[in-house]
């Protein structure tokens, strides 16, 4: 399965779930959704703006992890 | 939603409800039937009632042939198969009434149309059920007096057939929007 590591690299960049939603232009609530792994699938324009956002790689928040 | 249609849908509900309420009182019917077998008037109302089509060329019934008619399993295949339909009918209606209110209120994908369409496709396919009653006791009455009944309960075989093919197309709609539902839910969760 495919596990976000969003919360860890938003630690690191020491950067809150409101600020990280502003700058990526999603609502609080969808980042929830991505944080709590909820999310079915990820659009490419909202990666892309995350890892803008973060400086950061899509390998960075995303992450194999054999179920 | 545009307030005509928003006005239509009303007016469907009022008249829905309205139906609902007749439907109920319909389960008075079957309880005629059993009276009727009872007091022994059964084949006089076949043989006068207004509901029953006469057969060209076959207007004489012998004396005989009114002795013989099976008045009691008449009576009860018609009070079982008018109770099993009416039944049926009132959960349909009242499954249809409340998609009508889901979408009126806009929600046009919730699990709750997804459960009265359900209920639309059983109620269906138990009418089927009480067709096959219905159309029994009917075939009584056109084998033994060639009396055709045309009232309510006129159900004969091909009727059974006409209702399973509306539960086949209720139930593709069903297995449709079961879909959807799961490609909206899909869609809900993707950022």
């Amino acid at each position: 399965m495919i596990k976000l590591t969003l919360n860890v690299v938003m630690a690191e960049h020491n950067i809150s779930s409101q600020e990280l939603a502003q700058l990526v232009g999603i609502t609080p609530a969808n980042l929830s959704i991505l944080k709590t792994g909820k999310a079915k699938a990820i659009r490419f324009s909202t990666l892309e703006k995350i890892c803008q956002a973060l400086d950061c790689q899509p390998g960075d928040i995303l992450q194999y992890v054999e179920e | 939603m545009s307030k005509w249609l928003s006005a239509g849908l009303n007016a469907i509900m009022i008249f829905g409800n309205i139906a609902v309420f007749f439907m109920y009182l319909c389960f008075i019917v079957p309880f005629y039937y059993l009276y009727e077998a009872i007091s022994g008037r059964i084949v006089n109302s076949i043989l006068t009632g207004d509901d029953f089509l006469l057969t060209p060329g076959r207007h004489v019934i012998s004396a005989a042939v009114m002795q013989s008619f099976p008045s009691w399993p008449y009576a009860i295949l018609m009070a079982i198969g008018i109770a099993i339909n009416v039944w049926a009918g009132i959960k349909f209606l009242r499954a249809l009434l409340e998609i009508l209110e889901n979408i009126d209120q806009q929600h046009y994908f919730s699990t709750e149309n997804v459960g009265s369409l359900k209920t639309m496709v059983m109620a269906q396919l138990v009418m089927v059920v009480a067709d096959v009653f219905m159309a029994s006791g009917n075939q009584l009455s056109s084998s033994w007096f060639f009396r055709i009944n045309n009232g309510v309960a006129s159900a004969t075989w091909p009727t059974c057939f006409d209702d399973l093919f509306v539960a086949i197309a209720l139930g593709a709609i069903y297995v449709t929007y079961q879909h959807a539902m799961a490609i909206k839910a899909e869609n809900d969760l993707t950022v």
